[in-house]
């Protein structure tokens, strides 16, 4: 399979998760791009931020449309954001992204767990 | 208080979305179980948030040549119809049910993240991906 093909299902993979729950496109989209597709790691970590950044706010505005986002309870978290992500890319090339990673995969196991059995 | 909280939440996850490192999915997490806040709800909080701290992040990215403009574009052309039908359709399930199937995802990919395939971390450390 083509390079842009597997861009392209990559891209479409990681769109639905997006849209979907709100959140979990970077889950797929850094994987494949690695893994199926090849790209060096921080690369990949770089380009799934400038792939999720559009479909964000594509399903921000369906979202808002469908009068499920709520903007008054998001500024801090917004705030917030804004400066952590000033952070980041100053910071990114000198992370150890490994250890990062194994402690991101028990939180969200801990929270998948909560989520399925909806404690 | 709680807005504090809030602030310091979204530097933190801010961060680790910034390097890729599902910070948002963390903040879903966080509202989710921490604020009680239904699925729909706080995707939509995420979604926004998103926006706020990839762009500062990506303007390092991208002063640091590390986008890959080919695989940005096609991945964007696709994800993008795909995100907005997604979109539409969370807005019309029900919220518990939205839930559970994140939590499905999340016990798949924490499970892949703590115990990879052999051959190494697909993006940790290496794995069958080229190193840098």
């Amino acid at each position: 399979m083509g390079k842009k093909w597997k861009f392209g299902l990559t891209g479409a993979l990681s769109g639905l998760a997006n849209g979907f729950f709100g959140a979990g496109g970077g889950l797929f989209l850094v994987p494949l791009l690695t893994r199926w597709a090849g790209l060096p790691q921080r690369k990949a970590f770089a380009t799934s931020v400038a792939v999720i950044f559009p479909l964000s706010l594509v399903s921000a505005a369906v979202y808002l449309w469908k009068g499920a986002l709520d903007p008054a309870a998001c500024w801090p978290y917004l705030l917030g954001g804004f400066a952590g992500g000033l952070v980041s890319g100053r910071v990114f090339q000198k992370v150890p992204l490994g250890f990062l990673r194994r402690a991101f995969g028990v939180l969200i196991l801990y929270g998948g767990v909560r989520a399925v059995l909806a404690l | 208080m709680s807005w504090i909280w809030a602030l310091l939440v979204g530097a933190v996850t801010g961060v680790l979305s910034g390097f890729g490192i599902g910070g948002g999915t963390l903040l879903v997490l966080w509202l989710t179980l921490a604020q009680g806040m239904d699925q729909l709800r706080a995707g939509g909080v995420n979604l926004l948030y998103f926006g706020c701290c990839a762009l500062p992040a990506l303007w390092g990215h991208i002063k640091n040549r590390l986008v890959e403009k080919q695989a940005a574009i096609w991945c964007i052309c696709w994800g993008v119809p795909a995100c907005a039908g997604a979109a539409a359709l969370a807005s019309v399930l029900e919220v518990a049910l939205l839930r559970r199937c994140f939590g499905v995802l999340l016990l798949f990919v924490g499970f892949r993240e703590l115990f990879p395939k052999k051959g190494g971390r697909e993006a940790g450390n290496g794995g069958s991906a080229k190193k840098e």
